[in-house]
């Protein structure tokens, strides 16, 4: 994408330690990566001190970024590590990652188009299990493939693979019994 | 594997889901946490870099300098006697022929007319031993001045010339008339 090489120059007055191209790129990334902090850890608090530190260790790791993948992409990784790491920290470990298949959801449910809303949906995220959560936001709204799933989780990529599917008819159930 | 209504209605909606606002007062925090202003970390090989570049623009300056310069000044002491000694071998061989004509023409020197070529003579002199002594930077005023001396010398020669070389067509005429008397 041309994306990149727009914010080259940016990025590399970020390394040299210029503050206003640094409240650049926090403007032109800070919504989205929000939205993925308050997606991975549920309370704003908690997603707003993410969002924080990120971007502190966005700053000054910066001299590590090589122009490997998109300074977008970059960034994105950084953010779900340190909301991972918090998630983690905060107990509620991945044990669901492993395997307690969730008697409740059984049949293949379709949900209503009237329950399908932008509103609708992420309330139901929230309900979900952090692991759960989380797989299913990083495969189907942040774009990784299982594969890169797993070695963000450390997790097999088949154990992505199904949690994503379970992750994703516990969602449907959410929204088929209401919100 | 195909995507469901749901996921498909993710992924076509999916700039809706970040609808989200950070407080402004995020940033501020962020601001307060990284180091004041710019950090002038002078990263060593920006410094050999901007070092390089220096001594490659004074080298390419120097280099175009000596080449403008060449043609006008002289680098070496054989340029310099070489293109001196044509000089003046021209101005000494003009001035001689000159002298010689005048000679030719008028057999009883102007007495003033030698002493102003005395004079130039003693400036002539002294401006040859102060080429030797100059510093190389200066010789080309020295030169330029021995030039000059050579030309004022040429001038006069050639006014005193023109004066003398009007006189014989009169002579001639005066002879011609006691001639015809």
């Amino acid at each position: 994408m041309a994306y990149t090489d727009t914010h080259s120059e940016i990025v590399e007055a970020c390394k040299r330690g210029n503050r206003q191209a640094q409240q650049e790129l926090y403007s032109l990334y800070s919504k989205a990566m929000y939205n993925i902090c308050l997606r991975m850890v549920k309370e704003q608090l908690d997603a707003e001190d993410l969002l924080q530190n990120s971007f502190v260790d966005v700053f000054t790791k910066l001299h590590s970024f090589k122009q490997e993948s998109t300074i977008g992409a970059w960034i994105k990784r950084i953010v779900i590590n340190n909301c991972i790491n918090f998630i983690k920290k905060r107990r509620l470990d991945l044990v669901e990652l492993k395997d307690n298949y969730d008697p409740v959801i059984q049949a293949q449910e379709e949900v209503p188009d009237t329950a399908l809303n932008v509103h609708n949906i992420n309330e139901a995220l929230l309900q979900l299990p952090d692991g759960y959560r989380m797989v299913f936001t990083l495969y189907l709204m942040e774009g990784y493939d299982h594969g890169e799933i797993a070695s963000i989780l450390n997790i097999s990529e088949a154990t992505s693979k199904s949690q994503y599917s379970r992750a994703k008819k516990k969602l449907k159930h959410i929204l088929i019994e209401g919100v | 594997m195909k995507k469901d209504k749901l996921e498909q209605f993710i992924t076509n909606n999916r700039k809706s889901f970040d609808q989200a606002m950070p407080d402004p007062a995020i940033w501020v925090k962020i601001d307060q946490q990284l180091p004041k202003q710019e950090v002038k970390i002078f990263p060593i090989r920006r410094f050999l870099g901007i070092a390089a570049s220096v001594c490659l623009l004074v080298g390419i300056g120097i280099a175009i300098g000596l080449h403008l310069a060449s043609p006008k000044t002289v680098n070496s002491l054989a340029d310099i006697s070489q293109e001196y000694e044509q000089v003046e071998a021209y101005y000494t061989n003009k001035v001689n022929y000159k002298v010689a004509q005048l000679a030719k023409l008028n057999k009883n020197a102007n007495p003033l007319l030698q002493k102003d070529l005395e004079e130039l003579d003693q400036w002539l002199e002294h401006l040859h031993k102060e080429l030797s002594e100059v510093p190389k930077s200066n010789r080309e005023k020295v030169i330029n001045a021995i030039i000059k001396n050579y030309k004022t010398k040429l001038d006069v020669l050639e006014t005193v010339l023109d004066g003398v070389q009007d006189q014989p067509s009169k002579t001639e005429v005066s002879k011609q008339k006691s001639l015809t008397i």
